[in-house]
């Protein structure tokens, strides 16, 4: 396996929190320190040049989104961070904030200080509890070293942090949604536009971002762009990204690696090949909403535009493989039965379009479907694709896509064999 | 005072008014569950769906949610746009009961009216429904849970 | 029935909410603390949230009824929420789940005669590399096996016994 350079899993020692002694030994804050000493609008600006990325799926570039927020706005404004981590497939914050949740109080200070937001939230999924737990210890340490609360680092800059514990639901991971949720309002998303930034919590100006991508900038502060950008191994690209790998592997666990590391790589070295000796089939490369990747899929670079190529995305990068015994009609049916039962029941085309899909694909496998029902699986996928409230569906539709795009012949040979051929 | 032009008709409307209301001016009456003129509009029903043509906006939109502009051209009967509408009612109706003939609202019902305006017929779902406990609203009301569609009228 | 929440943490929360401009912010704390003490969220449990708060019940139930960490319904004294994604489902998360249900007696949604075990289907709990997993109250046990699920069905049992 190659050494890559760690940069969020640098202190990361099994079963062990980081405390902020050590976490200042490593250099922990250097990068908060350098983000005081630049005007904040400078702040946004190096976080711009890195190309650093959102690493909660989407991956919208970090400092556009901060661009468009308004720092110069007098009056409340918000910063929160999105830890509702509940995409299939995704465990990666998990795994960070269990071993050094600094980066990720450090980020949001830098964050607030170059947004000019004094309130920031970390919004945790209820199942997140042992991490609440050491973000609270976080904060604390942090406010008594002074780099929380009021004048942080003698900057005249006030910001506190608050950990909210919210109480499960796929749908808080989309932003309004979340949003909702912290105003304590039943949690159905907003319409967009207005953007939380223009209009979010309690309609003030309002950033929300990643525990992955708040906990890189940090590095980017401390380091500088080229490093950052020095670090990937796709020259067109910035960074690395924690990978959790999943599924029929000899070894699933979280790693940092480079982005633009081919899958090949990453199933075979880092996940140490597919388990019992099987053969690789297929993979989610980035959660339960990315469309499939297959073995003509083996040798693409694992980042942004190069899964885009590919007809996927790189997502969350949590990579869940499927070995050569697998039934994709399957695998469709288990992630689209997730995604209808976490719709939130605010638009049509979701709550019963996803339900109507769920229907199909039980027929398909079960061996009771027809040609007409091929049809409809089909023109389902058309009029909810870009028809809905917001983006739930959206990617619910990626494996469904994907199956009939990729294996249309496995859905043929279920109809016509009049059971699951895998089976 | 946008001008814009819905269906080839041209119409004038004040500063504020969404799309589906300019389309009521010319009497075209989009087909709509979640939109009422006293409540606002919430975009989550996904009915009434017409096809943004040219102008500043473009693509398929939820007519209640998009301010008229100067400008636009809009069509209540571009194929993609009455095929959504289609499919947005016949979801509306999956967990329906086929109780029209005991049905008070029978009739003068806006759900019937939108479901022959947006051409569903037949269901093809043949799968269990959703069903609902009712409420005790006390002796005056009679909750009938299981006919709602859930459309946030 | 048993006491929803201590005095003190409900002096707790009237104090927060009239030292905040939106007391809504705290319905989920409230009715996450009012869990942790009681086990669930009855209806007297909406109503202390909307009366200690100052909001309506109405506002409290239709947050309340939105999460499924919430239970508005009564539930043994452990939660069992067992994960049906994609990780856990490819590998092996039907066959723990049979035979949780064989080895309690239950279905899922079901309590135990005894009042002991809740058995729940949930969506993915972020330990996909740890899968099967199923988390119980607060603590997410992974790489599941039906001789591990024993142990920990027994390990909490003497749990219980001792709470009593």
């Amino acid at each position: 396996m190659n050494a890559y350079t760690q940069v969020l899993f640098k202190n990361r020692r099994p079963n062990e929190t980081v405390l902020l002694p050590e976490y200042e030994k490593n250099g922990g804050y250097q990068g908060l320190r350098a983000a005081m000493k630049m005007p904040p609008a400078e702040v946004c600006e190096l976080v711009k040049g890195s190309g650093l990325r959102g690493r909660g799926g989407a991956g919208f570039p970090t400092g556009i989104k901060w661009s468009f927020f308004p720092a110069d706005q007098p009056g409340d404004k918000y910063l929160v961070c999105n830890g509702d981590e509940m995409e299939p497939g995704t465990y990666k914050d998990r795994q960070l904030l269990l071993a050094d949740p600094h980066q990720l109080v450090e980020g949001m200070a830098i964050a607030a200080y170059a947004l000019q937001t004094q309130i920031g939230y970390i919004f945790l999924r209820y199942a997140y509890e042992d991490c609440f737990q050491r973000l609270e210890r976080a904060i604390e340490e942090a406010v008594e070293a002074g780099y929380l609360g009021e004048n942080i680092l003698g900057s005249g800059f006030d910001v506190e942090l608050h950990v909210h514990g919210s109480a499960g639901r796929y749908i808080l991971g989309e932003e309004t949604s979340q949003l909702n949720g912290l105003e304590g309002r039943r949690p159905n998303p907003r319409s967009k536009p207005p953007f939380p930034a223009q209009r979010g919590l309690f309609g003030r100006p309002t950033n929300v971002n990643n525990v992955e991508t708040l906990a890189t900038v940090p590095h980017i502060l401390t380091h500088g762009t080229a490093w950052f950008q020095a670090l990937a191994l796709n020259p067109e690209s910035a960074g690395t990204k924690l990978f959790g790998l999943s599924g029929h592997l000899n070894r699933t666990e979280c790693f940092e690696l480079p982005l633009g590391i081919t899958l090949r790589e990453v199933v075979e070295d880092f996940g140490g090949g597919v388990r019992g000796g099987k053969k690789f089939k297929a993979c989610l490369p980035g959660g339960a909403s990315t469309p499939y990747l297959t073995t003509d899929h083996l040798d693409v670079m694992m980042d942004f535009n190069p899964l885009e190529e590919a007809e996927s995305r790189l997502g969350t990068a949590g990579v869940t493989v499927f070995d050569e015994d697998t039934c994709m009609v399957a695998v469709t049916r288990n992630l689209n039965q997730f995604f209808a039962r976490e719709s939130c029941g605010w638009c049509t085309p979701c709550r019963e379009g996803l339900s109507t899909i769920s229907w199909l694909l039980d027929r398909i496998e079960f061996g009771r479907a027809t040609n007409d029902d091929l049809t409809m699986l089909k023109d389902q996928v058309k009029n909810i694709k870009g028809r809905s409230f917001c983006a739930l569906a959206e990617g619910a539709m990626g494996p469904v896509e994907a199956l009939l795009r990729l294996y249309e012949d496995e859905i043929k040979d279920h109809i016509r064999k009049g059971c699951c051929p895998f089976n | 005072m946008p001008k814009l032009t819905i269906d080839n008709l041209e119409v004038t409307v004040p500063d504020g008014t969404n799309v589906l209301e300019a389309a009521r001016e010319l009497d075209i009456v989009i087909p709509h569950f979640c939109y009422h003129e006293a409540l606002g509009a919430v975009g989550s029903c996904r009915l009434c769906a017409m096809m943004f043509v040219d102008g500043p906006v473009k693509g398929l939109q939820m007519a209640c949610m998009v301010q008229a502009q100067d400008g636009m051209v809009v069509s209540s009967t571009d194929p993609d746009a009455m095929e959504l509408r289609e499919h947005v009612i016949e979801w509306a109706m999956i967990n329906h009961p086929h109780d029209c003939p005991v049905c008070d609202e029978g009739g003068e019902c806006h759900l019937q009216e939108m479901t022959v305006a947006g051409g569903h017929g037949v269901r093809r779902y043949s799968g269990k429904k959703c069903t609902f406990v009712n409420q005790d609203l006390g002796p005056f009301v009679q909750q009938e849970m299981n006919r709602c569609i859930t459309c946030y009228r | 029935m048993k006491e929803l929440l201590p005095q003190k943490q409900i002096d707790s929360f009237k104090a927060k909410a009239a030292a905040i401009a939106h007391p809504h912010e705290l319905i989920v704390d409230q009715l996450r603390a009012i869990q942790a003490h009681h086990g669930w969220v009855p209806d007297d449990g909406v109503l202390l949230t909307a009366e200690t708060l100052g909001v309506l019940p109405i506002e409290v139930e239709e947050v309340a009824t939105f999460y499924d960490k919430i239970f508005r319904r009564e539930v043994g004294k452990r939660v069992i929420h067992v994960c049906d994604s994609i990780c856990c489902w490819s590998t092996g998360a039907e066959m723990i789940t049979e035979h949780l249900m064989k080895t309690l007696g239950i279905g899922l949604g079901e309590t135990t005669a005894d009042g002991i075990f809740t058995l729940l289907p949930t969506c993915c709990l972020g330990a996909c590399g740890d899968a099967p997993a199923m988390m119980i109250g607060f603590t997410t046990h992974g790489f599941l096996t039906t001789e591990k699920i024993n142990d920990i069905l027994q390990r909490e049992r003497a749990a219980v016994a001792a709470e009593v």
